[in-house]
């Protein structure tokens, strides 16, 4: 198979730019909550148990924690930088419940680059519907990087 | 489509003896949204590394699970649609692994066309001819008017 | 319906560790990218994967990070509770196959504020560390009218 894989690579580290941002926002149905606590076999009532849920303080199921930061690995991972992008670090503060129904929209700013250590530093803002700051963080990533020289 | 159309075998129409079968090749993918769906996260079922130290050796498939052929067999074949399942019991003989091959067969055992029901005989055997478990039990099959 | 919540502020000790582990399968990573959008080729693409430093399709680290919640979520402090902060680093790359086991261990307790402090390690099958990391969470609360202990 002929594979080029700088068409596919996403920015490398001569391509970032402190300020740059990227946005992707998505409604969290129970669909995706059901999905998720599968994979991670979390199956807390606080996110499966309608009943249990009610006598919470939010009073409603609410989605997954991790699914939501989810959000901010498929910005890095498929929009900026792109593929080939490896996650190294993320910092995370969850400010609000989501729920079920709820849509969020994250978006990362490039704040440092360390061009030595080919590192690349990012914040993360994820809002609901009603411009409400649900969660932020912090991410380090390596940028995705040519290790062939030629195309194979 | 008519409803009728889509209802499995009434009672009528079955004898002591019918049979029918199912088989598929239990996959990783299906032992693991099995451990999702049901929240069974047993490390028999999901973690290889946990399996090696135990009498199978490896991940096997959650019994439930290949019992859940035989439903089906109910469910869309034998009767087929419109069965109610009333009661079942089922006794596990040997571990199911990933990539093993189930053929589940269901024999229809007794008939009570008064009450409508029937009595079944089912069983699951491996792609090496062993027998990996037993079960019996009771539906209702569906009612053509 | 009683409502059983896990273990409260007060029933949770200073050095109290609860592990999870799940050999990763290829279902896993390819729901993780369906049911988060990250579709990035470095998971899912073997062809891709090949040409990078690491030769074959490595998993999210959010993916091995979430496991983190299971832990949270299921035993120590168990149903109700929720995560205040997390932080976590990757040390290694995760494969299909491995063995991922996470270890949580309570390192704090604030009771004014309903909150415990936490770290987490986690391991592949060579015993080699892959993420270590620490947070904040918050253990679940009684119910007014009924609760029960998990």
């Amino acid at each position: 198979m002929d594979y080029s894989i700088e068409s596919k690579l996403g920015k490398t580290i001569s391509e970032i730019r402190i300020g740059d941002t990227a946005s992707f926002g998505k409604t969290f149905t129970e669909a995706d909550v059901y999905q998720f606590t599968g994979i991670v076999g979390n199956f807390n009532p606080t996110h499966l148990n309608k009943e249990f849920a009610s006598k919470t303080p939010s009073g409603k199921r609410t989605v997954p924690q991790m699914l939501v930061a989810g959000l901010v690995s498929k910005i890095l991972g498929t929009q900026y930088p792109g593929n080939g992008t490896v996650h190294i670090a993320q910092e995370l503060d969850f400010i609000e419940p989501v729920f079920m129904g709820d849509t969020i929209e994250a978006t990362v700013e490039v704040t440092k680059i360390d061009g030595k250590k080919k590192r690349v530093w990012f914040d993360l803002k994820c809002v609901n519907q009603e411009s409400k700051l649900v969660l932020t963080g912090e991410s380090e990533i390596i940028p995705p990087f040519m290790i062939d020289e030629e195309k194979v | 489509m008519p409803f009728q159309e889509i209802l499995g075998k009434s009672i009528d129409e079955i004898e002591v003896g019918d049979k029918a079968y199912f088989a598929k090749t239990i996959s990783e993918t299906d032992v693991y949204q099995f451990a999702a769906v049901t929240g069974d996260f047993n490390p028999a079922h999901v973690n290889e590394a946990y399996s090696s130290g135990t009498f199978f050796k490896h991940r096997i498939a959650h019994g439930q699970l290949t019992v859940s052929l035989i439903s089906n067999i109910l469910g869309t074949q034998l009767p087929g649609p419109g069965t109610i399942f009333v009661s079942s019991s089922v006794k596990f003989m040997a571990p199911v692994y990933i990539e093993d091959t189930i053929e589940a067969v269901v024999e229809i055992a007794e008939l009570n066309r008064e009450k409508n029901r029937l009595k079944f005989k089912a069983w699951c055997i491996n792609q090496k001819g062993v027998k990996v478990l037993e079960s019996e039990g009771m539906v209702m099959p569906p009612k053509k008017r | 319906m009683k409502a059983r919540i896990g273990k409260t502020v007060d029933q949770l000790k200073v050095g109290e560790s609860a592990y999870f582990a799940k050999t990763l399968a290829d279902i896993d990573m390819l729901q993780f990218a369906g049911v988060t959008g990250d579709v990035n080729l470095l998971p899912i693409n073997d062809e891709f994967a090949k040409h990078t430093i690491f030769k074959q399709r490595v998993a999210h680290g959010m993916l091995t990070a979430s496991f983190i919640t299971n832990i949270i979520g299921m035993r120590l402090p168990g149903y109700g509770s929720t995560v205040k902060k997390q932080k976590v680093r990757f040390t290694l790359p995760v494969f299909i196959g491995d063995t991922i086991e996470i270890g949580l261990t309570i390192t704090a307790i604030n009771v004014a504020d309903n909150t415990a402090d936490f770290t987490v390690q986690a391991k592949n099958q060579k015993a080699e560390i892959i993420m270590t990391g620490s947070g904040v969470l918050v253990p679940p609360t009684p119910f007014e009218d009924e609760a029960e202990e998990q």
